[in-house]
């Protein structure tokens, strides 16, 4: 048994093991998510050498590049970075709550739940409010996206599969009522909404990047907290039901979790699309053993992939800044194609 | 027998009272808008030979072209839906949920921005080849596997080609700024602003597909028994399903190149001519022509009244309707299968 760690509190209340070679890749995801991030930080229109970001986090001397380093390019960064690991957790959950490996916020509509709460508040009482509220009328229009379609999953016949497609039905509803919006109100700038809605980290500023922040951290540690019911769940209904798990109370709470996590991310970066869908397939290669290990991969995956997609988006195609989410979808889709081959036989 | 014969009377009625309802619809999108007329001015203009009066401008240049474009592509889009229902054997499978709709414009906007193609005769062609090209590509992700083609594999396989199609014309959008106002209209949906020289380029390819889709009632009817039925019928299944694919791609792709992303209609109308008429495809094909026309008059009317001076775009208008209905069939699916 040398190739995994035992874990033992003295008293045995906690115990459980690792796989070694699990570890390491989890570990190696995260080096590589610091290459991807000090890619993002170094690399743009001018390039900013190693030791000068040293210096600014550090605080160790004053830089040449500070404006586009600390006010443009660490919010950017630092924000694609959450963004990514809340809608690959999101994505993850909502895959094994729906039980289909097609599922994400995004296909099944909480992501445009979230954007038309969004852009209606932002047309209609943003003046009165203030922007900063924002994020609060994301994650609400995502809870409420997610309410109806669990709404829905309580119908006895209703399918996983039937539930992802009343989903899609819910998605283009959303477009449709975020289009009308926009057309008929005259206050609210259509090309910048239009910029947000595919999903943009353009202009991010510190503000949003650390309230994002903190809301992303909170809501992981209470996932990481509960990721046994997880696990238990994933064994099917009945097995789950005899371990001890309250079903409803379960989906209830982690669709929740997954509710709050996708409406911090739209807030902050509009409707990036496919992150939620193929993040957790890509980790689920890497992590096979162990849930909160697998947890912490995805979000590790989901923020390399986030991050290095704005890079390039940002980068290759100069002058252009080119919507993180329109090339979010540009892989993503073929990858989901891809899927679809993949599991051909599996509806 | 005798029943029969009173239900298909009962058909014929059904028939006359929708042909009546459709020329209502038709004046009213004539008189209604902006400034509203009177039928009493709809017939002045007529017989006057000033062509520079107001009320004959807006009739006969705006409103006259809205009204033909409503007509004919709404016949045509319910029709493609009633195909494309047909050819997936799937109640949820039309064109705009099969990604057909944005294959069509990713094509157009590649020949409009990328090859500077402005001539509608010729983009008509390309937006053919763009629904053809989505529709193989679905229909072949939709099939694999080992169990056939099934509601859920063909409806990802859209979202998947919508996704692809869609993202593909936004990097080439985002990266060509200068194209765009020419083709946003294409991507919004929208009857307005649209000359009779548009619905002129793609008329005679919609009517033709009508009205042969009219007259292969029977064969749709065999062919929705099943495959093997229709097989030991005596038909050829082969080429039946090519001709369906290219009446379905004809009707979808043409009515796009003219009025732009409407979704929704296909997928409405074939139910609705169902709840009314039943399964028969000799009935159910001119049923969803005239409630196809109708609902589309609506909706257009509706764009231009709901919210002036704002003219909401018409696809804006059918997604409203369209997905809610969308998520009933879904539910009722759900239902009907267990």
């Amino acid at each position: 048994m040398n190739d995994r760690w035992v874990v033992r509190t003295k008293n045995e209340k906690v115990s459980f093991f690792l796989i070694k070679k699990e570890v390491y890749k989890t570990i190696a995801v995260f080096v590589s998510l610091i290459g991807a991030l000090l890619l993002g930080l170094m690399i743009g229109t001018d390039v900013i050498p190693f030791y000068e970001i040293i210096n600014y986090i550090f605080q160790l001397a004053p830089i040449e590049n500070e404006f586009a380093l600390g006010e443009l390019r660490m919010p950017r960064v630092l924000s694609g970075m959450i963004v990514g690991a809340a809608l690959a957790i999101a994505g993850l959950i909502v895959q094994g709550i729906i039980r289909n490996p097609l599922a994400s916020p995004d296909v099944i509509g909480v992501t445009g739940g979230a954007s038309v709460s969004a852009v209606l508040f932002l047309t209609y009482f943003s003046e009165g409010m203030g922007v900063q509220w924002t994020p609060i009328f994301a994650i609400l229009g995502a809870i409420i996206t997610f309410f109806i379609i669990y709404l829905f999953s309580l119908h006895p016949l209703i399918t996983a599969n039937r539930l992802v497609l009343i989903g899609v039905g819910l998605s283009s509803l959303a477009d449709a009522i975020i289009l009308y919006i926009l057309v008929t109100s005259a206050s609210f700038s259509s090309e910048r909404a239009y910029l947000w809605l595919t999903g943009s980290l353009y202009a991010v500023n510190w503000v949003q990047t650390i309230s994002i922040l903190i809301g992303f951290f909170i809501l992981f540690i209470m996932v990481l907290w509960s990721t046994r019911k997880f696990e238990l769940y994933s064994f099917g209904d009945s097995i789950a039901e005899e371990l001890g798990l309250n079903l409803k109370s379960f989906r209830i709470v982690f669709l929740l979790f997954s509710a709050l996590l996708c409406g911090l991310s739209v807030s902050v970066a509009g409707g990036i699309g496919f992150i939620g869908l193929l993040t957790p397939h890509i980790s689920r290669r890497i992590v096979r053993h162990h849930t909160s290990l697998l947890f912490i991969t995805t979000a590790g995956i989901g923020a390399i992939l986030v991050v290095l997609a704005d890079w390039i988006a940002r980068y290759a195609f100069q002058p252009l800044d080119i919507p993180v989410g329109v090339f979010t979808a540009g892989i993503g889709a073929p990858f989901f194609i891809y899927l679809l081959i993949k599991n051909r036989n599996s509806f | 027998m005798g029943r029969i014969v009173r239900q298909d009377k009962m058909k014929w009625i059904g028939l006359f009272l929708l042909t009546l309802l459709l020329i209502i619809c038709m004046l009213a999108s004539l008189m209604f808008g902006n400034t509203n007329f009177m039928l009493t001015d709809i017939y002045k203009t007529l017989t006057s030979s000033n062509s520079k009066d107001v009320a004959h401008i807006i009739i006969w240049q705006e409103r006259f072209p809205r009204m033909v474009i409503a007509v004919v592509t709404g016949a045509s889009l319910a029709v493609a839906g009633v195909i494309s229902q047909l050819l997936t054997r799937n109640p949820l499978g039309s064109p705009s949920v099969l990604g057909i709709n944005s294959g069509s414009i990713f094509v157009i906007v590649v020949c409009v921005v990328l090859f500077k193609v402005s001539d509608l005769h010729i983009l008509v062609y390309f937006a053919f080849l763009g629904a053809l090209l989505a529709a193989f590509l679905v229909y072949l992700l939709g099939s694999l596997g080992r169990s056939s083609t099934s509601a859920i594999k063909l409806i990802l396989a859209g979202i998947a080609a919508n996704a692809m199609f869609v993202s593909f014309t936004q990097i080439i959008l985002l990266m060509n700024q200068k194209g765009m106002s020419d083709v946003l209209f294409w991507m919004a949906g929208t009857i307005s602003g649209r000359t009779l020289d548009m619905i002129l380029a793609v008329l005679p390819y919609l009517l033709v597909s009508l009205v042969v889709t009219c007259f292969l009632g029977r064969s749709m009817n065999i062919y929705a028994s099943g495959e093997s039925i229709a097989k030991g019928l005596g038909q050829n299944v082969f080429i039946m399903k090519v001709t369906l694919l290219i009446l379905m791609v004809v009707l979808a792709g043409g009515s796009l190149a003219v009025i732009g992303n409407v979704g929704f209609v296909g997928l409405i109308i074939p139910h609705l001519a169902k709840a009314i008429v039943g399964n028969g495809y000799p009935w159910l094909t001119p049923y969803s022509i005239l409630l196809g026309s109708i609902f589309l008059l609506i909706a257009d009317l509706s764009t231009r009244l709901i919210h002036p001076p704002a003219e909401i775009p018409l696809g804006v208008i059918t997604a409203f309707i369209g997905a809610p209905f969308f998520i009933y069939v879904a539910f009722k699916g759900g239902r009907a299968r267990e």
